[in-house]
């Protein structure tokens, strides 16, 4: 054994001291740590036995408490309390297992629950019956959760849980949802937020909730309540999601100006000053333009020609993640000039733009970057001092002394269209005049987004509906369809096919099914198949009926709810139409044949449904027109928009009867060609006006 | 230049060759030798072909063994791509992943190499389990494959396990070339293995190495109603030494393992006795004593902790006084803590493993635990107690078997997914498989009383009384006890929107009798639009106004499974009153309908002038089809839905 030298024994000694002390504060911290604080236990919580908040609910949350520390730049600290009551099953099935997610960058600490049973008795979660694991590990990053599932849960008991997430890198922003998926009772955030630099301000955004004070109490914090919060429930068309919640965002922001028309000038200028820097006209973009255009094109054709070029000849890489593999390493932000785009012959979305703008202003057009906001995030106001509220950049080109807009970066879009995102919205215009221009953007007219389905279809005896049928697609509704289905493998796309039949038609068979031109960027869409419909009209003994309009059978109404929470939002205006042929079998004979007549659905818009008998009254066609000229509407004409979605169905819903013919008759000796008849429409006048009022 | 520096770059440019050379991926020489395969059978239009899949097992020493899996597929089209993944489960108690390498190789040659940095591991994420060692390993190459080319993936896993059985499936959904499992064990230890679904495959022994192949396999297609097909061979290992692996060669051996086990989590404790004490206070038989300990079981909330596993952890329950605390547990926790409280009241009970949803396919003649997924328990019962889920065993009387883990079924009701299946009985040497109570269609039933009121504008009004018992009413209580007031009204309403598109309830009111197994909905609704005026002339109307349609439609196509038909019986009265302005010009033609599989019958009759009867019923029976019939079978329901459509047409007076 070595000897210590007496310096060393001294060093040790002193060291064995800091030792004690160190463990003497790690065993209290641990005890700290090891012993939770709970609120006192409110007897009348325990009693009760009807939720407040929402009548329906399986459990309530009586409060959420989050005291929020997010002082510094390189952390954050939330500290988590929750307490609930369970009334029925399902809200013991809703609390059965608390998991609490985090990523590589953050740490949950101090995790402790109990539950207290409508006697009092109180079941501690045992701190071994935490469990944590890595739900995902991909090289460093790391997904874990830790989860426990709350001690003697049954309904009536009070649960209440509380954990710490410590995060080591934060977002920008903190966003503070006063929404769950549980309805609360009383929720409380405490945030202590500094400004990263001292002449930088706290702004605050409010999502449906009263305003409230953004100032700091006396102790330090921000606090912000609410009351009686409903669960957070969705619901079809509905408004952008941070619009539709109940939240807030505090962030803080490098301008500190009061007046947002400032703001919105200094962007004007930056948007104008990237124009600058990134489309300037370089040779490759001269020669390029002469290989694409004449002189002697007319102005919308040259715009066409650039802008099927840039959809076409670039590869844009959101679309090719082979080549966007392959790609440098960029930054985001980096702006990369329409000539290295040409060069490379690929780039992202914006970069795409900017060829576009390049070679329009080449071709000699007044052209402008312009910043839009997109609806599909959050609603456009100009309150809103931040770059982020106009996340996407497209291009403004001057025709005739007209404003068009065009985003060849999208690929599926044809010229002068945006997306539905970015259209029937505000968007800031690029100038060098610092003008702080927010123009509104028009939404493409409902011509320019259609769908045709054209079915030939033969009826048969046994009431079975077999043919043919041809889908083709434009403008907002093509780009859509493209979008979401250029991804998938052809299997997929056929099923997206087969399924949206299916979903009201169980008993379809689809076959043959051909999906064109998903990929390319200029031909419209254009599926194709045979369609099988066994017992598609319903039969008695001497007749058959069936539904002329054979896409809309067994859908229900688009809107079906009797109460409606949120504003209704469609994405585009289009106009549907089918074009149905149903050829009526042998023996049989249209029976005082009828039309379900058109409605005017005023804003909204127009149904018609035509019928015609044809080909020697073996053939009925069925022209079904639905025109959404649209695309918000206030919930507070939700009513007449049910009223107006049933009126559709009862139309859609019309029947045709067949009815077999007589035994046959001896042939007369002179020929007589039978008069064609003729349908008309089944709707009185008095009838057709009342749905008008509806 | 001089020599020196001519030699300087030469070597220069020799070793930047070198390098590209070396920085050139390459696919081991299985893989290409695979591929280079002609293909032995037609692929028809199959998105990819399986052209090995291969597993090699070797005994490293009597507790450890090394497994290696290879795969190699052929991406026939661009939805083959899906394919190009490797996915290897492994337990991160026992198993130690040793080595997972994929490859793709282009159709032009050029080979991509997937190693650490590409591959994702992931827990298997169950909404109900709390912790698992279930891990999964993957490479996802989909983006990079393409028509053409060949996928191939091989890992080495290290696994200690005190399993000795495993299970191997020869078939999938993709046509296979080759597939084979191997095993390599010590000397003196014996390996034995049996083929289901399949001729007998005779293994091929070369020394230690055992070897079970099958070459040029179809795809199996995935059809509705159909039993489970795939070829698959069942492998027992018997060691000759020492090992912690635990050879199970009957049924008895595998129930003498798991006794002790579950009778030591099953031990009452002093606060279970009181619990028991206090559920059955008061009650006079035997029945009334079993019945709040099954709902008292019931009750503890399904959530499952799966730790040891190769230690067959996920066949060992939770101490049941832990279960009683903290009201939580999964299927076997819940046996466990039932049994404990069972056995406080002086009732004998026995835990009973079973395949929850395909238990009639465990194969009677492959004794080992892998074929369970599911506890539940036998409990003795005497004479008094009747129920559709008492058997009559020939050592250990009368049984009722209660599965605690469906809180939908009542005690003397056993769930669908258990019925007819085997099980195995843990009872020590008494042990072994048994079968459980089959669903009869007396067992699940439903009722419908309709009576309804059609207006001249077509608009019907009317209550529904709807009557489910047995197993049906298991089915309706789920819906109504999962889902809130306001969803269930959806759910119901969008029911009867099958066949009254336009209805909407105007009043709702469920009743649970829970004890009684039975389940009833009554329902005022009103319907507008139902009936269709033709010119004013005609009104016809659909007369089944709640249609029964499924949505597992048999369609016309060539059936290669047999079709597993399940026991129901349904029925329903109707009558509906009919305007004054109209009289009945046609009504639909009865139909009756027999087969070997069930019966149906439904008849529309007018009730004098002013009403119409509609009578339904069907009752379908226990039956395997064989697919050479499936036409009828299509024919019988096909026959069903439509007379389902058949409508009653009326005539203006």
């Amino acid at each position: 054994m070595v000897m210590a030298a007496p310096a060393t024994l001294h060093l040790i000694r002193i060291s064995f001291f800091w030792l004690c002390r160190a463990l003497a504060l790690l065993i209290l911290t641990a005890a700290v740590h090891g012993a939770p604080k709970w609120d006192p236990v409110n007897k009348d919580e325990l009693a009760e036995s009807k939720p407040i908040v929402e009548p329906d609910a399986g459990a309530e949350i009586i409060w959420r408490k989050v005291i929020m520390d997010h002082s510094a730049i390189a952390w954050r600290n939330d500290k988590h309390y929750i307490r609930a009551k369970i009334y029925s099953q399902k809200g013991v099935d809703d609390f059965a297992k608390i998991d609490i997610e985090y990523g590589t960058a953050s740490q949950v600490a101090d995790v402790a629950a109990r539950t207290i049973k409508p006697d009092g008795t109180i079941v501690d979660l045992n701190p071994k019956e935490i469990y944590e694991r890595e739900i995902i590990k991909f090289g460093s990053e790391r997904w874990k959760v830790k989860s426990f599932a709350l001690p003697a849960l049954e309904p009536g008991v009070v649960v209440e849980y509380q954990y710490t997430i410590k995060d080591n890198d934060p977002d920008y922003f903190t966003r503070i949802d006063f929404q769950s998926e549980h309805p609360t009772r009383q929720v409380r955030f405490k945030l202590n937020i500094e400004p990263p630099v001292s002449w930088w301000t706290i702004r605050a955004k409010l999502f449906n909730c009263k305003e409230q004070p953004i100032e700091k109490g006396t102790d330090g914090f921000f606090t912000f309540e609410m009351k009686n919060v409903p669960a957070d429930k969705k619901e079809d068309f509905s408004p952008p999601e941070l619009n539709n919640s109940i939240a807030m965002l505090i962030y803080p922001s490098g301008y500190t100006g009061d007046d947002p028309k400032e703001f919105w000038r200094d962007q004007s200028l930056a948007l104008q000053h990237d124009f600058e820097t990134t489309t300037w006209q370089a040779k490759a973009i001269r020669a390029t333009l002469a290989g694409i255009v004449s002189a002697s094109d007319p102005a919308a054709k040259k715009l066409e020609l650039i802008h099927d070029y840039c959809r076409s000849k670039i590869i844009n890489y959101s679309f090719d993640p082979t080549a966007a593999k392959k790609r440098k390493n960029k930054d985001p932000d980096d702006k990369i000039s329409a000539a290295a785009t040409l060069k490379a012959g690929a780039g992202d979305p914006e970069d795409v733009n900017a060829l576009f703008a390049a070679l329009a202003r080449a071709a000699g057009f007044e052209v402008k970057f312009i910043g839009c906001s997109d609806r599909s995030i959050l609603f456009f106001s100009a309150e809103y001092c931040e770059p982020w509220v106009i996340p996407h950049r497209a291009i403004a080109v001057l025709v005739e002394g007209q404003w068009q807009y065009f985003d060849p970066g999208a690929r599926f879009l044809p010229a002068r269209m945006l997306s539905w995102r970015n259209a029937d919205t505000t968007a800031l215009i690029g100038d060098s005049k610092r003008t702080g221009e927010l123009r509104q953007i028009p939404g493409a007219p409902a011509e320019t987004n259609t769908r045709t389905r054209k079915a030939t279809l033969q009826l048969a005896e046994d009431g079975s509906l077999e043919g043919e049928v041809e889908e083709t697609y434009s403008g907002q509704w093509d780009a859509e369809c493209k979008q979401s289905m250029f991804s998938d493998t052809p299997a997929k796309r056929e099923e997206q096919v087969r399924q949206s039949i299916q979903q009201y038609q169980s008993m379809a068979e689809l076959s043959a099914i051909n999906v064109e031109n998903i990929e390319d960027p200029i031909t419209p869409l254009r599926v194709t198949y045979h369609l099988r419909i066994p017992n598609y009209a319903d039969l008695t003994g001497s007749r058959l009926f069936f539904q002329p309009a054979v896409f809309q059978k067994g859908k229900p109404p688009l809107f079906e709810n009797a109460t409606r929470r949120t504003d209704i939002l469609f994405h585009y205006r289009l106009i549907e139409k089918d074009e149905v042929h149903i050829a009526i079998p042998d023996g049989f004979k249209f029976e005082q044949p009828s039309a379900p007549g058109p409605l005017d659905l005023g804003e909204l818009g127009r149904y018609e449904n035509q019928l015609s008998i044809v080909d020697k009254a073996r053939v009925l066609v069925c022209v079904r027109t639905y025109r959404r000229t649209c695309v918000a509407i206030s919930k507070t004409f939700y009513p007449a928009l049910v009223t107006a979605f049933q009126g559709i169905n009862k139309r859609d819903n019309h029947t045709i009867t067949l009815k077999r013919r007589d035994p046959p008759v001896p042939i007369q000796s002179t020929p007589v060609t039978p008069p064609q008849p003729t349908v008309t429409s089944a709707t009185t006048p008095a009838a057709e006006s009342a749905d008008k009022q509806q | 230049m001089t020599s020196t520096t001519r030699a300087v770059f030469l070597l220069l440019a020799l070793s930047i060759t070198i390098a590209s050379l070396q920085a050139k991926p390459t696919a081991p020489d299985w893989v290409p030798a695979v591929a280079a395969k002609p293909a032995s059978i037609d692929y028809g239009k199959a998105k990819a072909a399986v052209l090995l899949d291969e597993c090699s097992i070797k005994a490293e020493t009597a507790d450890f063994f090394t497994e290696r899996t290879r795969m190699v597929f052929r991406i026939l089209t661009k939805d083959g791509k899906e394919n190009a993944k490797a996915l290897v489960p492994f337990d991160k108690g026992s198993d130690k992943v040793k080595s997972f390498q994929a490859w793709i190789i282009k159709p032009n040659g050029d080979v991509i190499a997937f190693g650490k940095k590409e591959t994702v591991e992931t827990a298997f994420q169950e909404n109900t389990e709390l912790y698992s060692e279930n891990r999964l390993l993957q490479i996802i190459a989909e983006d990079d494959a393409e028509a053409g080319c060949i996928f191939a993936y091989e890992a080495i896993v290290e696994e200690k396990s005190v399993f000795t059985n495993n299970s191997w499936y020869f078939q999938s959904s993709l046509p296979v070339e080759y597939s084979a499992i191997t095993y390599n064990l010590l000397p003196g230890w014996k390996i034995e293995g049996r083929t289901f679904n399949h001729a007998p495959v005779e293994p091929i022994i070369k020394g230690n190495q055992t070897t079970w192949e099958l070459h040029s396999l179809p795809a199996i297609k995935n059809e509705p109603l159909s039993p489970p097909t795939k070829a698959w061979l069942g492998i027992n290992i018997l060691p000759s030494t020492k090992t912690i692996r635990v050879p199970f060669t009957s049924w008895a051996d595998i129930s003498n393992f798991y006794t002790d086990k579950y009778d030591a989590s099953s031990a009452p404790s002093a606060a279970i006795k009181a619990k028991a004490d206090s559920l059955v206070a008061g009650a006079t038989t035997l029945w009334k004593r079993i019945y709040p300990l099954c709902r008292q079981a019931q009750k503890v909330n399904y959530i499952s902790i799966d730790l040891n596993l190769a230690h067959a952890g996920g066949y060992i329950p939770r101490d049941a006084d832990k279960v009683l605390r903290t009201n939580y547990g999964d299927c076997k926790d819940k046996a466990s803590f039932l049994r404990a409280l069972l056995a406080t009241q002086g009732i004998e009970s026995f835990p009973l493993i079973v395949n929850s949803g395909s238990g009639r396919y465990v194969a009677p003649d492959w004794p080992s635990p892998t074929q369970f997924n599911h506890a539940i328990l036998a409990i003795k019962v005497d004479d008094t107690v009747v129920t559709p889920a008492v058997i009559d065993h020939p050592i250990l009387g009368r049984l009722l078997i209660f599965d605690a883990t469906n809180p939908y079924a009542p005690p003397g009701l056993l769930p669908e997914e258990d019925c007819g299946g085997h099980g195995l009985l843990i009872a020590g040497n008494k042990g072994e498989l048994i079968t459980l109570p089959e669903l009869q269609p007396q067992n699940n039933q439903t009722e419908l009383k309709i009576t309804a009121k059609l207006q001249a504008n077509g608009t019907v009004d009317g209550s529904i009384e709807e009557k489910t018992s047995g197993l049906a009413s298991t089915e309706k209580r789920s819906i109504y006890r999962t889902l809130s007031s306001a969803d269930y009204r959806k759910q119901i309403e969008r029911k009867l929107n099958g066949s009254m598109p336009a209805a909407t309830l105007t009043k709702i009111e469920p009743d649970d009798h829970f004890d009684q197994a039975e389940f009833s909905l009554q329902t005022q609704f009103t319907a507008p639009n139902h009936g269709k005026s033709m010119r004013d002339v005609l009104l016809i109307f659909k007369p089944v106004l709640v249609s029964r349609l499924s949505g597992a439609s048999l369609k016309k196509e060539k059936r290669l499974q047999p079709i597993v038909i399940t026991p129901e019986s349904f029925s329903e009265k109707s009558q509906i009153e009919l305007p004054a302005e109209f009289h009945i010009d046609e009504l639909p033609a009865p139909i009756e309908l027999k087969s070997a599989f069930g019966k149906y019958s439904a008849r529309v009759t007018a009730d004098g002038t002013k009403n119409i009867l509609v009578e339904r019923s069907l009752e379908l029976s226990l039956a395997t089809i064989p697919a050479a019939d499936y036409d009828s079978v299509r024919s019988f329901f096909e026959k069903i839905a439509q007379a389902e459509q058949a409508p009653v047409v009326l005539r203006r007076n």
